[in-house]
Order: C-alpha cells, then structure tokens, then sequence
C-alpha cells in the first residue's frame, strides 16, 4: 500500500505533454544548432475559417464572417489575432504612407524608365489617362495618387511590383477575402498557443465547434469550417484519448471478463491488474524524476507494454491455479520470467539511441514499467494468493494444449510454408520505410473538407510552399531576403520556380531605402523639374487637367526629408497579413517569408522540382525550407537505417542473454532463438506482401512483437528443457491466455479511428500468431526431432 | 416613402470640368435613403447602419460599427428623416441661418480618412434635405443638391 501511494503520488506529478511535434526527430546543423524547430514557427499555428455560401450570396458571407468574427471577440484569452476584414482607414493610410516615403519603393533601375516618359508625346498620352484616372473609383477616393504622379511613375511601379501584387490567391470584396469565385469568404486565426500543444488548442477549438453549431441554425445555407495545424493537434489528440477509452477500454474489460470466467476466482481480476498497475505507476514515477513530462501518445501506445506485463502476471497465477506451494511457484517461475524480462526490457532499451524524444520516452517508460510488473509479481504476488488451486478451471485449455499440434505433418507444413513466404518477401522486397510523418496524423472530416474545399477553390495546379531569410534582428532577416530571391530567381530562369512572392519590394533593406531616396534626389535636378513643367503646362489643358494640380508632384521632388523607414514597424499592415510575411519566432529568430509556386510532385523524389528547390535554398545557412518534412525525411530514413542495427544488436543481445541461461548448450539456445527471428521476418514479410509500410509507430511496435516472443519461447523452451511435461502444460496455458487477450486488445486497434493506433494493429496481429504458433508448434516439433 | 429629385456634382482640384449627373432620391422611415444619380452607377444608400456606396458601378460598403464619421452621419439622417432634433456629439457642428440649419460632421480621429467631412443643409421647418456635399481628400468633394 504504501509503495502504491509512493509511486502513485509521483506519477500523478508527471506532466503528460499533448505535444505530437515530439514526434518528430530534430535535424541538426553541422555545428549542433537545430536546422529548424518547427514547433518555434508561429506561422505554423495559423487556422482558416471558411464561411462557404451553400445559396448565400458575397453580402450575406461577409455579415456572416462579420458577426462570428464579433462572437469570438471576448476570446481574447484563446486568440491573438483574427484577420478577417481589411479596415476601411487602411488604404487612406497607406496612400498616405506612400506619399510620405515614395522614393524608398522605387528600384533604382526604373529611372531610366523615367527617361522614356519625358517627351510631349508621352505626356499627352499620360495627360489623357490622368484625367481618367481622376474620374476613376479610385481617382475619386484618392486624387493625390495622380496628382503627385504626372508622367505616369505609377506604371513603370505596378510592374515593378507586379510580382507582389499578383502573388495572393485571394480577392477582397467590401474590404472581405474571398476565394477568386467569391463563393467562400475566409477568415484567418492566430491562436493564443502554440499548435504543438494541444491541451490548450482544445478550449479554442471546442468553442469553434459550439460557435459553428449555433451558426447553422441561424445561417444554414452558410457552412463554415475550419483547417490547420493547430485544428490537425486537436482533432489528432481528442481521437487518441477517444480510442484509448472506448475502443481499447472496451477490449480489455472483455478480456478481463473472459479471465474471470477462465480463472473462476473473484480475486483474479484484483491479481491480475495489481501488478500491471504498480508497474504502470512505477515507469510514470521514474518518467517524472528522469524527465518531469511524458507524451500522452507515448503513453496511449505504451498500453501495448502492458500487454507483455500482463503476460508475466498471468503466468504466476496461471502456475498458481496447478501448484499451490508459494516456494514451487517461484521456483518454477523465477528463471522464465527473470529471463523473459531482462531480454525485454533489453529489446525496449534499444530505442534509447534512437533520436526521437518519443521513441525515447517510449524505450524508457516500456522498460521501467516491464520492470516493475516483474519485480511484483515475483516479489508482492506469491504472497497475496490463496492456498487454494483450481487446476479444473483451464480444463478446456488444457483439452486444446494436450492435442499434439507438434506432430501435425500438415500443419508443420503449412507452418513452413509461411515461414518460407515470409521469409521470401523480406528477402525480395527489403524493408519500406514510410518517411512521411503526415500519413501518421488523424485529419477529421471537417478539417479534411475545409481543406480540400480552399484548395479546390484556389488551385492552380501547382505546389504552393513557404521559405524564408533567417536574422537575429528582423533587418537582418530583410537583409538576408535577397539571397533569397537571387537563387529563387535563377531557380525561375531554369524553369523550376513558377513564381514567388517578392517580400523584398515592400519590405526594403535600410541601406537600401537611402541608396533610393538619394538617387531620386539625384535624377530630379531643375532641369528636369523645369522640362516636366513644361510638358504639364502644355498637355494638362487639352485633357481638361489644371496644371497647378500638379503641384504636389514638384512638392514631392524638391523635398529633402526623405528618411528610411522600418514599414514593419509602422502599424500600417494588419497584424494578421504582416505575420504572413514575417515574424520573430517562438525561439527569438526573425524570418522573412516568401511563398513559391512549383511544379507539384505527387510523389515526393529527390529529382522532383520542389526537391531541387529545397536543396538550393537549404545550402544557405541563413535560409529556411519551411517543412520540416523536407529536413526530417532524411533524418528519419537515418533513424529507419540505426533501427534496423539496433534491431540486430538486439537480437545479439537476446542470443548471448539465451546462451548464458542455457549454460552455452548451443541447441538450446538456437531454438529457443529461432520463434524470436522467425516471427520478426515473417512480420516484415507480410509488410511487404500487404504493402504495409514501416514507420514510427511500428518500431515502437516491432520492439513489442520481439518482446513478445522472446517471452513465448523462453518459457517454452524452459517447459521443454525441464522434462516436466506438467511443466510445460502451464506454460503453455498461460501463453495462450496471455495470446487470446493480446490478441483481442491487439484486434480492438484495429477499429480505432486514429490511423496511428489502427496501423499499428495490423504488424502486431501477424507478429502475435506468429509467435504463438510458432512456440506452440515449431519449437517442441523441432526439438522432439533433433532430441535435444 | 418620399421621392425627390437630385444633381450630383463630382469636382475634383485637377479637372477642369466638373462632372455632373441627375437622378432620385427615396426615403423610407425610420433610416433608408438611395441616392441614385447616372441611371443607377452611381449610389450612395443608407439601409439601416449599413452605407452602400456605388461608383462607376463598384460597389463599397461601410458598416457604421466600424467606421464613426458614418456612425454619426447615420444619426443625424436618422433624426432628419424622422423629423428628430439632431444629436449633439464631439465631431457635429450645427449653424442655423435663414430657414436652414447646417451640419457639418468632422472626424475626430486624426488618421486619415477617405473623406474629410460631411455637411448636410436641411429645412429647419420641414426637416427637408437641400444639399448634401461629402468632402474628399486633396479638396475633392461630392455634392447632392436636393429639388
């Protein structure tokens, strides 16, 4: 009891972190600084919300968006920001801004544009569009854009900035953005949080949900949803905690109720969750004093690590059922378990030096919770049970363990067949490894839907991704973005690059800014001043223009206070737009965005176009790829590559731990070697022949699968060693116990609806009978034939 | 429902000429106007604390929650439709002369704006609107002159 309160005080300190970015391995930089930390990116966290009009027109979306947008307004504590309308004093105030600073927008390059606009020919021309711009919607809001322009620089400007200005997928009607069809009008949120952590994300989120639902009873030909990484960690992290308490809790009370009625004793189930219980508090309480936190998604797939624990208990109460002398008991009990334990928790260190901070979680939490288990029901067990045996009780098991599967020719046959299958395809089709962490996430319905209708509605056939300029200041970040553009543009000249968002024309470098403020100085000298003057006065009459309108312009010439100027820190571009351009990051970095489009690669290669690009732009330490599946790929398929050693290593392990338990009797141990190998190939073997793909989630796995049949063919082994056939009898009893409730938990994952957890049902199903058939056939057949 | 004819004249400091087009107004109590000039292209209506302007066919709309020069231009259209006394407020200034009373609504914030101020001369009898002019930036304006 007290060791309970103990451990269980401890582990209830233990923080269990929701982060599913610990998924994800770090890439490092040569020098150990981390390439990139995609859970320090804020522009990750952004969520679209889609108000899509099912009958509504453009009016009724916008006052739709309008009044969500003003229900989320005392939300403040869940979101910094929702952009979701332009304000009307913006373009006013950007005139104004522009006014102030023209110089610094334009390139120095295009004054020798402006030669060409200082004939009477040209200004004639010009005098004629000025007068219709003045009688223009804009020309009406904003009069001085023209009169500070009379030869036309706005034009050689807009395509100067064409890149920029043509770079968005997006329109905006009544100061709203709206898809180019205008059928779904969107809005974009920055939550309070980082994406990564979903606790938080789920308070937002459920409110989101609440707020939908009342909005399509007032709006129903008004659908709205939302998409984005943070939506992804919510939807990913509420289903886990779903399957975990419906689908796999489900399971386990069968499997507890098919143990009762097989044990006839009340005290079975007590028992048999004691152990496992204390085990599973003992590795909670040594993740709190090793590392403080714990993954919820370790956790959720560390349930299978109990199903090795249980099989340890139910082999001291299954013995128990036959032999009701404590001391026999453990005696009988005391090496196969040891042993069983050793080489799994063996097989579950092996993940300590895999560089993922949840396989490591995983590895550590495995080992100490299979040693916990052992430690009790080797050391508490025994002394807790009755004097009573029930040996009847398993009669009907004992019925299927008498029947001699071992000397079924057909069976061993077929048996072999398998074994030569699998082993076939593991040796034909090699190990595939599934590098792309997306194929492990949860999308839900509506997400999906969301998505997919925004990309529908804005597609252009291509692939769409973020890269950056890296800074410690955001100068620096600016400063940097012309590497940027430089190897994008040479990318572009090849034909790989479609286009990209030129960030560098609005947000000018400085030095820059003066080097353009001086050489318009410079080329507007009295001469020209006076030759301008001239042409205005004598075209501006012929198309109805005053000249003195004009005076802005020569206002505009002659000043010379200019001064550069930070336009990210002049309030001017909305929160919600500016952070789509730049932003300082969660780990104090500046980065300036660019979005490029390329060619799309459905399937992802090293020789696809956005992979080219990537290699480009990753050479240059000041610049980003903003995936980080693009950095962890190859970190992964390294990960794939040291797993596939470690497996070995620990399978060397496992081997040597044998040897030294046999006493060196090589027979002995190659046999009870052979299921632990055997199962594992015919695993990877029916991988390939089901085209099911390593990933994560199966490593984790695999190392359960190997615990498994170690522990099967070690106590086989031992049953058959012992000449005792009573002995074996038991072991075998409490293997097919241990295998019918692994077994249905295992199958219950199957109809979990994260495909992480369903994914993992498949391998684990096939290298659960493997190992079962395989110690309850194979290994007594061969070791009656070789007489060992 | 009251229907009135109108002139509207777009002046602008650069063009010479300035340009002029008729159409008609309709009022609805408690606070709907539609001035509609050039055979529909250009509009300027008032439907509630909604502003709907039309230009050369576009259309640009203000919600008075969002903009506070249109909050009180929409009060004070409300209270000369409704034959109401004007409200007082930091950014109205009323003149009274003759028969008429003039308002003239200034912003207050100092950012600015597309329009510099509004001034709205009524009937002080009949609460009638004579002539509405919306002042624009670099000395532009629109006016409506009422019949």
């Amino acid at each position: 009891m007290t060791l309970f309160a103990f451990f269980g005080f401890f582990a209830a300190q233990l923080h269990l972190e929701e982060d599913i970015n610990k998924l994800m391995p770090s890439s490092k930089n040569e020098d150990g600084t981390t390439k990139l930390a995609f859970a320090d990116l804020k522009i990750k966290d952004k969520t679209f919300l889609l108000f899509e009009g099912q009958g509504a027109d453009v009016e009724e979306l916008s006052q739709a968006c309008d009044a969500f947008a003003d229900s989320l307004s005392g939300d403040s504590a869940l979101i910094e920001d929702l952009f979701y309308r332009l304000d009307e004093d913006l373009l006013p105030a950007g005139v104004e801004y522009l006014a102030e600073h023209l110089p610094t927008f334009i390139d120095t390059v295009a004054y020798a544009r402006f030669d060409s606009l200082l004939t009477r020919e040209h200004f004639a021309q010009q005098m004629q569009q000025n007068h219709d711009d003045l009688l223009s919607e804009i020309g009406e809001m904003f009069p001085e854009l023209i009169e500070m322009d009379p030869l036309g620089m706005r034009n050689v400007l807009a395509e100067q900035m064409a890149p920029l200005l043509n770079a968005g997928s997006y329109q905006t009607i009544d100061n709203h953005f709206f898809v180019p069809d205008s059928t779904v009008c969107l809005a974009f949120l920055t939550p309070r949080f980082s994406s990564t952590n979903t606790g938080q994300g789920s308070a937002l989120f459920e409110r989101l949900n609440t707020l939908i639902e009342q909005f399509a009873k007032i709006h129903p030909d008004i659908r709205i949803s939302y998409h984005g990484a943070p939506a992804n960690g919510y939807y990913n992290s509420s289903t886990i905690k779903r399957d975990l308490t419906t689908t796999i809790a489900g399971a386990l009370v069968l499997v507890l109720v098919f143990l009762f009625f097989c044990f006839r004793r009340w005290d079975t189930i007590p028992l048999l969750l004691l152990p496992v219980l204390f085990g599973t508090l003992f590795g909670m309480s040594m993740m709190y004093w090793l590392k403080g936190e714990f993954s919820l998604l370790a956790l959720g797939i560390g349930g299978v690590v109990l199903g090795v624990a249980l099989s340890y208990v139910l082999h001291v109460l299954t013995h128990h059922q036959y032999v009701d002398d404590g001391e026999q008991l453990l005696r009988d009990q005391m090496k196969p378990v040891l042993l069983g334990c050793i080489t799994t928790i063996g097989s579950f260190a092996g993940l300590l030096f895999i560089n993922t901070a949840l396989l490591q979680d995983f590895g550590l939490f495995a080992a100490f919770a299979i040693l916990g288990t052992t430690l009790f029901s080797l050391v508490y067990l025994p002394q807790m049970l009755s004097s009573k045996t029930n040996p009847c009780s398993f009669k009907w098991i004992d019925n299927i363990n008498r029947y001699p599967l071992d000397q079924k020719k057909p069976l061993l046959a077929a048996v072999c067949l398998i074994i030569i299958v699998g082993v076939g395809a593991y040796l034909a089709g090699g190990i595939r490894f599934d590098a792309d962490m997306n194929n492990l996430g949860y999308l839900d319905e509506m997400t999906q839907h969301s998505e997919a209708l925004l990309r529908s509605k804005t597609y252009t056939g291509e692939k769409t991704q973020y890269y950056a300029s890296k800074g410690k200041t955001m100068e620096e970040a600016i400063k940097n973005f012309p590497i940027l553009a430089n190897k994008l543009d040479s990318l572009q000249q090849l034909g790989l690059v479609k286009n990209y968002t030129h960030t560098n024309q609005l947000f000018v470098p400085l030095p820059v800014q003066q080097e353009r403020i001086d050489a318009w100085k410079d080329y507007w000298t009295r001469d020209k001043l006076d030759k301008v003057r001239m042409l205005i006065a004598q075209t501006a009459p012929q198309a109805d223009l005053t000249p003195e309108a004009f005076d802005t312009f020569f206002e505009m010439a002659t000043r010379d206070n200019y001064q550069p100027d930070s336009l990210y820190a002049a309030g001017l571009i909305p929160e919600g737009f500016q952070s789509t351009l730049m932003e300082q990051s969660y780990d104090g970095n500046y980065l300036c965005f660019t979005t490029v489009r390329c060619q799309n690669d459905s399937v992802r290669s090293s020789e696809s176009d956005y992979t080219r690009i990537c290699d480009a732009i990753a050479s240059d330490p000041r610049l980003l790829v903003l995936d980080t599946y693009y950095y962890t790929t190859d970190t992964l398929l390294q990960m794939n590559d040291d797993f596939n050693v470690l497996q070995w290593i620990s399978m060397l392990f496992v081997f040597v731990v044998l040897l030294l338990s046999f006493h060196f009797n090589i027979k002995h141990t190659l046999l009870g070697f052979m299921p632990i190998l055997l199962s594992w190939l015919i695993v990877l073997g029916a991988m390939v022949l089901f085209d099911v793909r390593f990933n994560l989630i199966s490593i984790i796995i695999s190392t359960f699968i190997f615990g498994i049949g170690v522990d099967y063919s070690i106590f086989v082994m031992n049953g058959l060693i012992s000449g005792n056939s009573h002995q074996l009898q038991y072991h075998k009893t409490a293997i097919l116990l241990s295998a019918i409730t692994l077994i249905t938990t295992v199958s219950s994952m199957l109809l979990a609806t994260h495909p992480a957890i369903r994914g993992v049902g498949f391998s684990t199903l096939v290298g659960l009978l493997s190992a079962v058939v395989l110690a309850y056939v194979l290994q007594p057949a061969v070791f009656k034939k070789l007489k060992i | 429902m009251q229907a009135q004819t109108v002139t509207r004249v777009s002046h602008s400091k650069a063009v010479k000429t300035d340009v002029v087009t008729t159409g008609d107004v309709t009022i609805r109590k408690p606070d709907y106007i539609c001035i509609s000039t050039d055979g529909g292209k250009d509009q300027l209506i008032m439907d509630g604390t909604k502003f709907t302007m039309t230009a050369k066919g576009k259309k640009h709309i203000t919600d008075t929650k969002k903009n506070a020069l249109f909050a009180t231009f929409h009060k004070v259209l409300h209270a000369v439709i409704n034959g109401q006394p004007i409200p007082a407020g930091d950014d109205l200034v009323i003149q009274k002369q003759g028969g008429t009373q003039t308002i003239t609504i200034t912003p207050t914030d100092k950012k600015r704006q597309m329009f510099t101020s509004f001034v709205l001369v009524v009937d002080s009898k009949t609460s009638a609107m004579k002539r509405l002019r919306m002042n624009g930036r670099s000395d532009s304006y629109t006016e409506y002159t009422f019949k």
